[in-house]
């Protein structure tokens, strides 16, 4: 048998399957009439174009590979993809293909579009039914955890963008939870319900609504379109307890090509209904947790009662506190209108709607109400109810009825309160702030607290994090964290120390202060608290911290004892200084101690004397004392104290002790010095001045004897006369300025100018015989102050040198001036005479130093008159030029303020004697 | 001129004592010339005066004493004290006379301040001073 290519044309024309040649070039070369059936496209239109044009995106590259297969030789079986169709949709078509040796293709094509198309419906069946499975397993504690990947689950598989389950309420649209690519949606948001599709379910009371593509739909005009252009949508209502408590609900920006079958709708309807099933569930859990809850609360409290309602029998049941709370008789028979009727007129009518509303609609009521009782109290009341349901059919009502008078004063006197603390806020210098939720960041910050940081309220925000991280000083972080956490427990405490950067002041002090509430494990929910710039306190608490710091330096470091006492004596606090010199170790060992137990008791009588001072001057000494050091041994001290009056209202005593051994020692030493010094004196003049004196009255005897003649022993015996004239003068220099030294300062009244005329008469002869003219200026008003024996000593030798050193030239004048000005007594004494040269006018005042070899001189009188000015205290000059003369200006005291005029006692003191 | 009967030398200067013992022996004016080197010697003089036998005779009672202020074991200042003391009966009326080197003021005020003392003298004691002393309080 063989076929004619006739008969294979026949066979190509009456074939169901889709027959093909194509060529090397891309092309269809020929169909067969099942092509255009097919795809909807004519033969002309298939073969204008490339094969590959046709082929769907996706499949493109598989296609290439099967030809390349084809190529080399391989047979093609099975091999599936999708043609394009005229209408746009694409046909899954299955092919088998043998190569010719030419590159030629002979195919042939099964469409098996639908049996792809029930596969893959078969699949998303299956997931649908696992998902369905999924939410059914769903416990009510677990739903709210796994809703949102449900959600994201089933809105991909129904190829929508958008998933959500809303809850409704009036107008209300709320997200319960959603999905959504970008998180654009969040729980709890609101919408309108005009705005949403899910509108159109509850106006028209549908059950479910699927819309493929919104545009082409009779609802192309909702505001939902308008505003969110969302051009599919699948949703379904969800009833909690047969009522619409929201919906489930999938949308997208693109239409749903494949357009919501059955098969949709019923997925949604189902889950929605499961969802309305485990919300019930999660309800009745929560009012089970509620009911328990108020049970016990009434158990507490006491004043919480219940009520039920049988509507077919109108008996009102009241349990014991309800009526208590009515302030009717227990077991009174009430009913239902008996029992509005004791609200107050004014809302009654709200009880009233909510009662029928309640029986009408199921719905639950929570009111808050004012009652009068039965005796005419007004009280506050709070009513709850929901109806009793049968076999889905309301049958009664039953709630909890609650006295809540004393909760809604305790409110009114809170908003009361509230608007105190409002107001003392606002006038506080503190900064008020409130973490209300410890679990959230937002904080609230007073008007101050923001002024105390210098900010304005908006500039920054009222955050705990903004607060930690931003106003926080770095170094104070870790502390004020651990000062909050240590709130946690017992300790409710929170009051610390921490720098804030200010606007525009950099990092100041605030001391911050707060309440703290916790939750029964003692963990803390919020914390409301106070801040105050303490930034001068601070500063000023540094400073007195470093002065504090310096004077303990100073205190701990003097080398002068410091001790604080009592008045009573008993110590308070030494310094080292202190306890070395007493030679004690530590100040516990001294404050076992007075000051009187360390004093020896000789010096009672000065203390005594010290201790008054201390109470009338409130300061003492300085005075010398002994201490008793620890070892018993004494030690010389010089104590100086004053009275501090402390802020507590007490009087301390300061003193400051210093060792004064050494000065002591040295002076002891000095004062033997001086005194062996003074005995070698007197005790050299005098044994030099007994045999000089004896040779002398010998001499006498030799002189008188006329037994010597000759010329030589004649002048021995001069010479012998001369050298002891010798020694006996400088024997007297030696005692003059010992005694210079000595002389005590007596003051007495004296008659100045009657001692300058004294002077000069004992100088008369000299006067007389050089012709030398005396000018004295004298003005006193009195007689002076002062000590004769020093005076004289002054003026007998200025005078004497004036007239000694005078001038050979010209004559001589010797000035005398004397001039009084207050308590200064001028003595100025001048001379026309050779005067002193510059280098020795320093020299003259210095002992043995003579500024003059030429005239005979001890040496000794200017140190003399030097010695006596000081001793009165006085000071002396010298003006005086070579050969012009000498001025010497004496400045005394005029000790006229002294009135007791102390006179020296008649010392017994042999070693002042020859 | 009446003639002292005694007078007391009280110095520890040996040579001082032997100058006035000339001094009063070329005046002719006293019997019996006595020295004693320091006060103390002086006292016990005083106080057992008439006890004290030499060549079968009493030592005499003193009219005049001159008085050295510094010596060795008691000086003149120290020797008054101690006289000042004395009963009556021995120290009758002897008139002290303080023979000094001493160049201080203070001293002759001291020397001055005591009762006893009639008179201060400087070293040397001079022919012409005894005389004056004569007849200031012997004549």
């Amino acid at each position: 048998m063989s076929f004619q290519t006739k008969d294979f044309e026949n066979f190509f024309k009456l074939s169901v399957n889709m027959l093909c040649i194509a060529g090397t070039d891309g092309y269809f070369r020929k169909l067969n009439p099942a092509f255009s059936k097919t795809l909807g496209w004519t033969d002309e239109e298939l073969m204008a174009k490339p094969f590959l044009e046709f082929i769907h995106p996706d499949d493109i590259q598989s296609t290439l590979d099967e030809i390349e297969k084809l190529s080399k030789g391989a047979t093609t079986i099975k091999f599936e993809n999708r043609y394009l169709c005229k209408n746009g949709s694409y046909k899954w078509l299955s092919w088998s293909a043998e190569p010719t040796p030419d590159g030629t293709l002979y195919a042939a094509a099964v469409d098996i579009t639908s049996e792809k198309e029930n596969k893959i419906q078969l699949q998303e069946n299956e997931k649908r039914m696992r998902y369905l499975y999924e939410i059914s397993a769903l416990s009510a504690v677990e739903i709210d955890k796994k809703l949102p990947q449900i959600l994201k689950s089933v809105a991909m598989l129904l190829k929508q963008d958008i998933g959500i389950i809303s809850k409704i309420q009036d107008s209300n649209y709320e997200i319960y939870e959603a999905y959504h690519p970008e998180n654009a949606l969040s729980k709890n948001q609101i919408f309108n319900l005009g705005n949403t599709y899910c509108d159109i379910l509850i106006k028209n009371n549908k059950r479910s609504l699927a819309i493929s593509h919104m545009k082409e739909s009779k609802f192309h005009n909702h505001p939902c379109y308008n505003s969110f252009k969302l051009e599919s949508y699948i949703g379904s209502i969800i009833k909690v307890n047969g009522a619409v408590y929201g919906t489930l609900n999938f949308s997208s920006s693109n239409p749903y090509q494949k357009k919501f079958n059955k098969n949709d709708t019923r997925l949604v309807q189902i889950m929605a209904q499961w969802i309305g099933n485990i919300f019930e569930r999660k309800e009745k859990n929560e009012q089970l947790i509620r009911s328990e809850f108020l049970l016990n609360e009434a158990q507490k409290i006491g004043n919480i009662g219940g009520w039920e309602i049988n509507l077919k029998t109108k008996e009102l049941y009241w349990s014991d506190e309800v009526y208590r709370i009515h302030e009717v008789p227990i077991g009174t028979k009430v009913v239902l209108e008996e029992g509005i009727n004791f609200y107050h007129p004014d809302h009654r009518p709200i009880i009233e709607a909510a009662v029928k509303e309640s029986i009408e609609n199921g719905t639950e009521y929570d009111l808050e109400l004012k009652l009068i009782t039965a005796k005419g109290n007004k009280k506050w009341v709070r009513a709850k109810g929901s109806v009793v349901k049968k076999n889905g059919e309301v049958v009664g009502a039953r709630g909890v009825f609650q006295d809540i008078d004393e909760q809604v004063r305790a409110k009114e006197e809170l908003e009361l309160n509230k608007e105190r603390l409002d107001l003392a806020i606002k006038g506080s210098n503190d900064g008020v702030w409130d973490w209300y939720d410890t679990s959230a960041d937002e904080e609230w910050w007073s008007d101050k607290f923001y002024e105390l940081l210098g900010y304005k309220r908006g500039e920054i925000d009222s955050k705990f994090s903004i607060f930690k991280d931003f106003l926080l000083h770095p170094e104070d972080i870790s502390a004020t964290l651990e000062a909050i956490s240590s709130c946690q427990g017992e300790n409710s405490a929170f009051d610390v120390e921490h720098r804030l950067k200010h606007k525009n002041k950099g990092y100041r002090w605030y001391r911050c202060r707060a309440n703290v509430v916790k939750d029964k494990n003692g963990n803390i929910t919020r914390m409301t608290g106070s801040i105050s710039d303490i930034d001068q306190q601070k500063l000023s608490q540094k400073q007195l911290a470093d002065s504090e710091e310096k004077f303990r330096f100073l205190y701990e470091e003097s080398p002068l004892g410091l001790a604080l006492c009592e008045m009573d004596g008993s110590f308070i606090d030494v310094n080292k200084a202190y306890l070395d010199i007493i030679g004690y170790s530590s100040l516990d060992e001294i404050k076992k101690l007075s000051y009187w137990d360390i004093t020896p008791k000789e010096y009672e009588e000065v203390e005594i004397e010290q201790l008054k001072s201390i109470n009338t001057l409130g300061k003492y000494g300085p005075f010398e004392k002994e201490y008793f050091r620890k070892d018993g041994k004494r030690i010389p001290v010089l104590l100086n104290g004053v009275v501090v009056n402390y802020s507590d209202g007490k009087k301390r005593l300061w003193s400051t002790v210093e060792d004064i051994t050494l000065r002591k020692e040295s002076e002891n030493k000095l004062r033997e010095y001086t005194e062996e010094l003074k005995q070698f004196t007197y005790v050299a003049t005098h044994d030099i001045k007994s045999p000089i004196t004896n040779i002398e009255s010998y001499l006498r005897f030799l002189k008188q004897d006329s037994d010597i003649k000759s010329e030589r022993s004649l002048q021995s015996l001069k010479w012998i006369e001369r050298s002891i004239e010798h020694s006996k003068k400088k024997i007297l220099e030696l005692v003059t300025v010992a005694q210079a030294r000595d002389t005590i300062v007596k003051l007495e009244a004296i008659d100045l100018k009657a001692k300058i005329n004294n002077t000069l008469d004992s100088l008369s002869s000299t006067i007389e015989k050089n012709k030398i003219k005396i000018i004295k200026t004298i003005s006193l008003s009195s007689e002076i102050i002062s000590s004769k024996k020093h005076v004289n000593a002054i003026l007998q030798n200025l005078i004497s040198n004036a007239i000694k050193y005078r001038s050979e030239q010209e004559t001589p004048i010797v000035k005398i001036e004397i001039k009084q000005n207050g308590n200064m007594i001028y003595i100025g004494i001048s001379d026309n005479g050779i005067g002193i040269s510059g280098h020795n006018k320093t020299k003259v005042f210095e002992l043995f130093k003579r500024a003059n070899t030429s005239h005979e001189g001890s040496g000794i009188g200017l140190y003399i008159v030097k010695k006596a000015v000081e001793k009165l205290e006085g000071t002396i000059e010298v003006e005086s030029e070579e050969g012009k003369g000498s001025t010497f200006k004496v400045f005394l005291k005029n000790n006229l303020a002294i009135e007791k005029i102390e006179s020296p006692k008649k010392e017994k003191n042999k070693k002042l004697t020859f | 001129m009446k003639k002292l009967d005694c007078v007391l030398l009280i110095d520890d200067d040996e040579a001082g004592n032997m100058y006035n013992k000339f001094i009063l022996e070329d005046t002719g004016i006293v019997k019996n010339i006595q020295i004693t080197t320091n006060g103390k010697e002086a006292l016990d003089y005083i106080t057992n005066q008439g006890k004290y036998i030499e060549n079968g005779t009493k030592y005499p009672k003193p009219d005049l004493i001159l008085l050295d202020i510094n010596m060795p074991v008691m000086d003149g200042f120290e020797f008054l004290e101690e006289y000042h003391n004395l009963p009556k009966e021995i120290k009758g009326e002897i008139i002290i006379v303080m023979l000094t080197t001493s160049l201080l003021p203070e001293d002759k005020e001291k020397a001055t301040s005591y009762n006893e003392v009639s008179d201060f003298m400087n070293k040397p004691v001079t022919k012409e001073y005894i005389s004056g002393i004569m007849s200031r309080y012997f004549s």
